[in-house]
């Protein structure tokens, strides 16, 4: 099925301006590149890395991305002659069937590198779809964090929570703030610690998305801690890379900012001990975070916080109990309309002809063609193409 | 087989938990799989997660909801044995 990322053009073009980023990228694929080569360039977006690996001299492109954007690599791929080199897939790279290439470039990442699909993604692309000796851009991730001490970022976790300005108690809301972690972008004035490696991701070696780590945050001077922040720097290739650490230039990216449930009163002699999981669950993150206050000579914690983003979901046993193999679900109206308007898809009838179809069968559900063909048009967009194989496969660029 | 009543069982750290109401949700981070427990399963994680040992667990909830002992013990067999098997509790 086709996943849009759902970034607009816009973001696509904030990416390619986004510095040092961006030249950091073209200078790994410039040096990655042989004359003739051939490159698959993983979420291509609109296709900067497919169309700069033309200009270095490849032979052949293979750009993979299942929004639509890749409307915009097809008619640049035109606009600057590389249509023959280029072979655009609209897809997801762990479905795709083809040659393997010398060369492959990425940049799934979102605030941080354990993102969605990224890690398996990689994997799979390595494992799959790489020649002997091939490179990989990226090539790893370094991930650090450091304490924040930060009241007016953590306000959206105190107020209205835990107090507002209508006497309203909200307390119960106060759980779901402080279990999740948010974009942001401090300097180091808000940095209370020094920072502390936290993991390397090896693009070339890693197989597990999951991550487990522990580390011990101490702070440089007495202070409040709010939270602490995790940011990575980027290796692209040998000597070329970026960072996103506080006090670098702004990065698309941002960092990540795990709250504390309650901000932390810290001596200089006192530390806190952080264990961060971060596990991949029906295609996002599950983030926790457990949090223990050691004062400076205490043989045992002084309390310890335990937090994780599920507990920042709102969750029903009820419905999560449809989700259970023993759940017998039952037959509906809209399952019959479904299975009606599936059957009808028998690769003769066009989607009007259906609609007027299920118009007649489901007078109740539809009063006229139009609501119909929208309802057709959105059961047939869940599937790729009706026509095709279940894995795409490339296709050349259509002028 | 030992008796699982008999074992020493705790929370296992691959398993998070959300309390909804009376009721829990649990998610397995490592299998990604979720399972809720109605409010006599909360009680009895809630023991587990206190370090409660199971036999007492079961004298617990016999006194609490007033049944016969060996009704809860056949119970929280099943019940426990269903939370191992998924690695919601481990042993130790």
């Amino acid at each position: 099925m086709v996943n849009p990322t759902g970034y607009l053009v816009t973001s696509y073009g904030e990416m390619i301006t986004c510095e040092p980023r961006m030249s950091a990228y073209a200078e790994a694929l410039r040096q990655a590149i042989t004359p003739g080569c051939s490159v698959i360039d993983i979420g291509a977006g609109s296709g900067i890395f497919s169309l700069l690996a033309c200009q270095y001299g490849a032979g052949s492109v293979v750009a993979i991305e299942p929004d639509d954007s890749v409307e915009v690599l097809r008619i640049a791929a035109v606009t600057n002659g590389f249509e023959d080199r280029i072979t655009v897939v609209q897809g997801i790279s762990t479905d795709y069937v083809g040659p393997k290439a010398d060369v492959i470039i990425s940049d799934l990442r979102g605030c941080l590198p354990l993102f969605e699909q990224h890690i398996p993604s990689i994997v799979d692309a390595r494992n799959r779809l790489l020649a002997p000796g091939g490179v990989m851009i990226p090539a790893r991730d370094q991930l650090y964090a450091a304490l924040v001490h930060d009241p007016e970022f953590y306000r959206p976790c105190v107020e209205p929570w835990q107090r507002n300005a209508f006497g309203i108690d909200l307390s119960d809301g106060h759980r779901f703030a402080v279990n999740q972690w948010r974009k942001a972008r401090f300097t180091p004035i808000e940095l209370i610690s020094v920072p502390q490696h936290l993991l390397q991701l090896d693009y070339a070696s890693i197989i597990d998305p999951n991550v487990s780590v522990e580390l011990t945050l101490t702070p440089e001077a007495p202070g409040e801690a709010h939270g602490f922040l995790v940011w990575f720097d980027a290796e692209l290739a040998p000597g070329i890379g970026f960072s996103n650490a506080p006090g670098e230039v702004e990065q698309v990216y941002g960092q990540s900012f795990f709250p504390f449930e309650q901000p932390i009163a810290l001596a200089a002699s006192d530390r806190i001990a952080v264990k961060l999981r971060a596990n991949l669950v029906e295609g996002g993150y599950i983030w926790s975070w457990t949090s223990s206050v050691w004062r400076s000579d205490a043989s045992s914690p002084e309390l310890t916080y335990r937090q994780s983003t599920f507990l920042g979901r709102i969750l029903s046993p009820a419905k999560l109990a449809k989700r259970s193999s023993s759940y017998v679900p039952l037959a509906s109206p809209e399952i019959a309309l479904d299975r009606h308007c599936m059957s009808l898809f028998d690769g003769q009838m066009t989607q009007g002809e259906i609609a007027d179809a299920l118009v007649t069968a489901f007078p109740v559900r539809f009063s006229n063609k139009v609501d119909a063909l929208t309802y057709v048009t959105n059961v047939a967009s869940r599937y790729r193409d009706a026509d095709s194989q279940s894995r795409p496969q490339a296709e050349d660029i259509q002028p | 087989m030992t008796d699982i009543l008999e074992r020493k069982l705790s929370p296992s750290d691959d398993a998070v938990e959300s309390a909804v109401g009376d009721e829990t949700v649990i998610l397995h981070l490592v299998n990604g799989t979720y399972y809720g427990l109605d409010p006599v399963g909360t009680r009895i994680w809630a023991l587990l997660k206190d370090g409660v040992a199971t036999p007492d667990i079961c004298r617990r909830l016999a006194e609490e909801y007033e049944i016969d002992l060996a009704v809860i013990e056949a119970d929280a067999r099943k019940f426990l044995g269903e939370l191992e098997a998924q690695g919601i509790v481990v042993e130790g």
